[in-house]
């Protein structure tokens, strides 16, 4: 069996590691966590971003919505905004939304003249409550959103 | 206060498996926060946000998995659009007008096009607003999710 779990001082050189590095490590199944690469980690407390030696940001999580609600359905107008509130686990989290509406269906009309019809949601990074979901299409629309939890952004890339 | 995290042996194998608020890590009834016996976990490796682009690096710093990776992505072209024509009466719709290329190292903002001979659409390469990204650590690359690169 293999060591899979590290609490302490890793000296795996694969993870740059040579001169001692304290942390939590854990390897997939199969693999030891003394001399596996970054890729077979499951897990790591390594630094984050894009300092030296960094391996991961973080884990990707989804931010509850309210209580343990994954989503959330958010009617915005057109050119509009709406809030989007989550759970309170940091800043930086990341407003997802599914991108496929139905059509509306043009070609069942007698358009004389030229139309164009629109359905596009955005959000920003959000703060630590909420965040502020867009509309930059020209046709209201209902939106599922996601919060992926995010991470300062000065640890980015 | 329900059992949440368990570092040891579970009665067969040396595990660390932590569970939601509220849910006993012993017999969970959600899925775990982390659960070591799984094979991947969604890592995110690399990020980041542009206010216009038309593609990131994101190996320039980072570095590269040495596969291309899952990446999620937003931006402001998040949705569909449907144009009529009155002058050659011709109906278009398209979904997912945010869409990408990623490779080993990009995330390319990219639409629908006449496709190139290899029949790729990165001959239509688009701008972006306000861009977010996050790479995660598992492949999303022919040849590259199998056994032998995902779970061994």
């Amino acid at each position: 069996m293999a060591n899979r779990i590290l609490l302490g001082k890793s000296t795996n050189s694969n993870l740059g590691h040579s001169s001692g590095k304290f942390g939590l490590y854990i390897s997939r199944a199969g693999d030891d966590i003394t001399n596996c690469t970054a890729d077979q980690l499951i897990f790591n407390t390594d630094n984050v971003g894009s300092v030296s030696g960094a391996i991961d940001l973080g884990q990707f999580q989804v931010v509850p919505t309210t209580g343990t609600n994954a989503t959330a359905s958010i009617s915005v107008n057109a050119s509009g905004t709406a809030t989007v509130p989550h759970a309170n686990l940091g800043t930086g989290n990341f407003l997802f939304t599914n991108n496929a509406f139905s059509s509306s269906n043009l070609s069942g009309q007698e358009l004389t003249s030229n139309v164009t019809t629109s359905r596009s949601g955005n959000g920003g990074f959000t703060g630590t409550t909420s965040g502020t979901l867009s509309n930059t299409g020209n046709t209201s629309a209902t939106f599922t959103v996601a919060v992926i939890r995010g991470f300062l952004t000065s640890s980015l890339f | 206060m329900a059992n949440r995290v368990i570092l040891g042996n579970d009665g067969s194998n040396f595990v660390l498996k932590v569970s939601q608020p509220g849910d006993n890590v012993l017999s969970p009834s959600e899925p775990l926060i982390f659960d070591s016996t799984s094979a991947r976990t969604g890592m995110t490796f690399a990020g980041g946000s542009q206010s216009t682009t038309t593609g990131v690096n994101w190996s320039a710093t980072k570095g590269n998995l040495g596969y291309i990776p899952l990446v999620v992505s937003m931006d402001n072209a998040a949705g569909t659009i449907e144009e009529y024509d009155a002058d050659s009466l011709t109906e278009t719709y398209h979904e997912k007008r945010n869409m990408t290329e990623t490779s080993t190292t990009h995330i390319i903002p990219a639409r629908f096009g006449s496709p190139s001979a290899n029949g790729a659409v990165s001959s239509s390469p688009r701008t972006a607003s306000n861009f977010k990204f996050f790479v995660l650590r598992i492949p999303l690359q022919y040849g590259k999710m199998n056994d032998a690169s995902l779970w061994s």
